[in-house]
């Protein structure tokens, strides 16, 4: 399926905010959702790209620079069309924070799709972990969709000094009534979703992490995108990329 | 003007596809994924992923790695096993599935490769030994290397099967001819190649190999003039209908190996890249047909001629 680039924004020199117009209905786009796309170039397969936003009709990914895909990506001009397959894969579960506070935990690049999510959801705090002051993206647009938005940066440039995780614990011990809270969601880097999937387990709030791996067909016919889970290997790209936290613990026992 | 009828028809040991194209063993699961892209009964057939006696978990991630035009993959089989198939995912698939069904089995033992063709019956419409996996660490592969070895559990499994029998051959041989001629002496009704070729990657990040089995099955446009020459060679060993596969991309690609002397083509890895690519080769070979004015596909083979 060719789509039209009708967008596109450096945010910094690595990372990238593309527009692209849709022709489908953009109805059942849902966040934890991803695309597969052709990135040209000398890439083969495609590339998963979460979806982060849909606004009338118009899809929003944004993308890190990391190797050839992503950089021949980068390099597609506005009016280019690309080729794009989705969405595939298993969303995030708003029920769980229906009447309730859902807490978002991500890390670096891994915001992307907790951007859309905090659109779905109703009372929302984001708690989002950068590198530094200059790496921080963003964060006006979760502060217009989200109630309270925490910004961690590893070295204290601005915000929190530490990793959205601690950020997470110190929120938590001030909230005095945990039984508010409906849900925490996180991606991002595997140490940040194993302390998350682990904070939630035991302090029992239900907790939802975004799992990636790399993929084949991205569609659930090949099994090259298997994670390890308390019910065997299953597929990122067809019973993920988003899991229970309980079904994804042990993937990160050493 | 009325368009000249032209035969796609295939017989594929006994077994007549409507057409040519079929999809390689492993992309493409148990029919249900792609069946959501395109109508799969327009393929002369399809083969599903390899089945083992137990269910198998297959490897630990990284399970593929792209390489320059191909990648490298490491699934080991995982499968849920032929019990399960047979309850669960082929009543699936003969719900939406009318044409040629290829049970694709592998086992570590020529009695576990019995025990599944006898299970399956006839089920499906065509059994395809794999006896050329390189991605797990049992017999698999070693069946599949040495020609008494290919005649043998050729033998002992068309003694067994109830439904023509395909021998899936492995391109990491000395010999494609000697294996080719194996699989026939053995009682083969048709022949496939080629699997994965032996392949590795090197993680110099964390300075070791990059699949923890150390190496990996090769396959998409990479090995394709290889596979080619393989299937060349083995049309002129045998008379067996030949389903050639590697690396095949384009209606141009498949027509290689159509004229290189196989009977029908599969195409695998680049459907990761275009899910619909099975009905577009097989529209652009009866395109190729048509405008070049041949009115059956078994009359372009080249090697009938040497
Ligand atoms: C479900 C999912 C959603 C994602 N969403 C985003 C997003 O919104 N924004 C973003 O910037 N990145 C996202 N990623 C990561 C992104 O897919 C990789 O950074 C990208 O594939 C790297 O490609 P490359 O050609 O630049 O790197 P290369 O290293 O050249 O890629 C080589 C191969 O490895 C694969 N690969 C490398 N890193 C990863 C990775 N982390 N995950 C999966 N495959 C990888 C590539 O797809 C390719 O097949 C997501 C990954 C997954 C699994
Ligand atoms: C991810 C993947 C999984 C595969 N699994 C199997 C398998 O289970 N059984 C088998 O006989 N071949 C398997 N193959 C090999 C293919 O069927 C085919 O022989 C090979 O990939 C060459 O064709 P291609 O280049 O068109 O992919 C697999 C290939 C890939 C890429
Ligand atoms: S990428 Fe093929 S099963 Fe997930």
């Amino acid at each position: 399926m060719l789509y039209e680039l009708s967008k596109k924004k450096a945010i910094n020199d690595k990372i990238f905010d593309f527009e692209v117009e849709s022709f489908n209905s953009t109805e059942n786009v849902k966040a934890g959702q991803f695309f597969y796309i052709d990135c040209g170039g000398k890439s083969f397969l495609r590339r998963p790209i979460s979806i982060c936003d849909v606004l009338d009709g118009k899809l929003r990914f944004i993308f890190e620079i990391r190797g050839i895909g992503t950089y021949e990506l980068s390099k597609k001009k506005c009016g280019e069309k690309i080729d794009i397959l989705g969405p595939f894969g298993k969303p995030f579960n708003t029920e769980f924070g229906k009447n309730k506070i859902s807490i978002l935990i991500g890390g670096g690049i891994g915001i992307i799709p907790l951007f859309k999510l905090s659109k779905e959801l109703e009372k929302v705090v984001a708690i989002l972990g950068f590198k530094t002051k200059e790496s921080i993206f963003l964060k006006e647009e979760f502060v217009s969709t989200c109630d309270k938005v925490i910004i961690t940066t590893d070295d204290g440039s601005f915000g929190k000094h530490g990793n959205a995780f601690e950020a997470l614990e110190d929120t938590l011990e001030r909230e005095e009534n945990k039984k508010n809270i409906g849900a925490l969601y996180t991606c991002g880097p595997k140490k940040l979703i194993y302390g998350v999937a682990k904070f939630g387990i035991t302090n029992n709030i239900k907790t939802q992490v975004s799992m990636e791996e790399h993929m084949g067909c991205g569609i659930g016919a090949c099994m090259a995108c298997v994670c390890d889970t308390t019910e065997g290997k299953m597929r990122v790209c067809k019973e993920g990329p988003v899991f229970d936290s309980k079904k994804i613990l042990n993937n990160f026992e050493e | 003007m009325t368009q000249k009828k032209i035969n796609m028809k295939v017989d594929i040991g006994g077994v007549v596809w409507k057409n040519p194209v079929s999809t390689a063993s492993g992309v493409f699961g148990f029919g249900e994924e792609y069946s959501s892209f395109f109508d799969i009964n327009a393929l002369g057939a399809i083969c599903l992923k390899s089945l083992t006696l137990k269910k198998q978990v297959g490897n630990d991630s990284p399970r593929i790695a792209e390489t320059s035009s191909g990648i490298l993959n490491s699934i080991g089989l995982q499968n849920p096993g032929i019990d399960f198939f047979i309850k669960h995912e082929l009543p699936k698939l003969k719900k939406i599935c009318k044409t040629n069904i290829i049970a694709s089995i592998a086992g570590s033992s020529i009695e576990e490769y019995a025990i599944i063709a006898e299970m399956l019956g006839s089920n499906v419409n065509m059994i395809e030994l794999n006896i050329s996996c390189p991605n797990v660490k049992e017999e698999c592969i070693t069946f599949g290397i040495n020609s008494k070895s290919v005649e043998n559990i050729t033998k002992k499994i068309k003694k067994v099967s109830k439904v023509p029998l395909i021998v899936k051959l492995s391109p990491n041989v000395e010999n494609i001819c000697d294996i080719s001629k194996a699989a026939e002496s053995g009682g083969a009704d048709a022949l496939s190649l080629v699997n994965t070729f032996l392949g590795m990657k090197i993680d110099i990040k964390n300075q070791k190999p990059y699949f923890k089995n150390t190496f990996a099955g090769l396959s998409g446009p990479a090995i394709k003039p290889i596979a080619l020459r393989m299937v060349w060679q083995a049309r002129l060993a045998t008379k067996l209908p030949i389903i050639g596969l590697g690396g095949i991309t384009c209606t141009n690609d498949a027509l290689e190996f159509l004229m290189a002397g196989a009977n029908a083509v599969a195409i695998g890895t680049y459907g990761f890249f275009d899910p619909l690519i099975w009905p577009k080769i097989k529209d652009g070979i009866e395109k190729y047909l048509i405008e070049n004015n041949i009115n059956d596909i078994k009359n372009i083979s080249l090697t009938n001629s040497y």
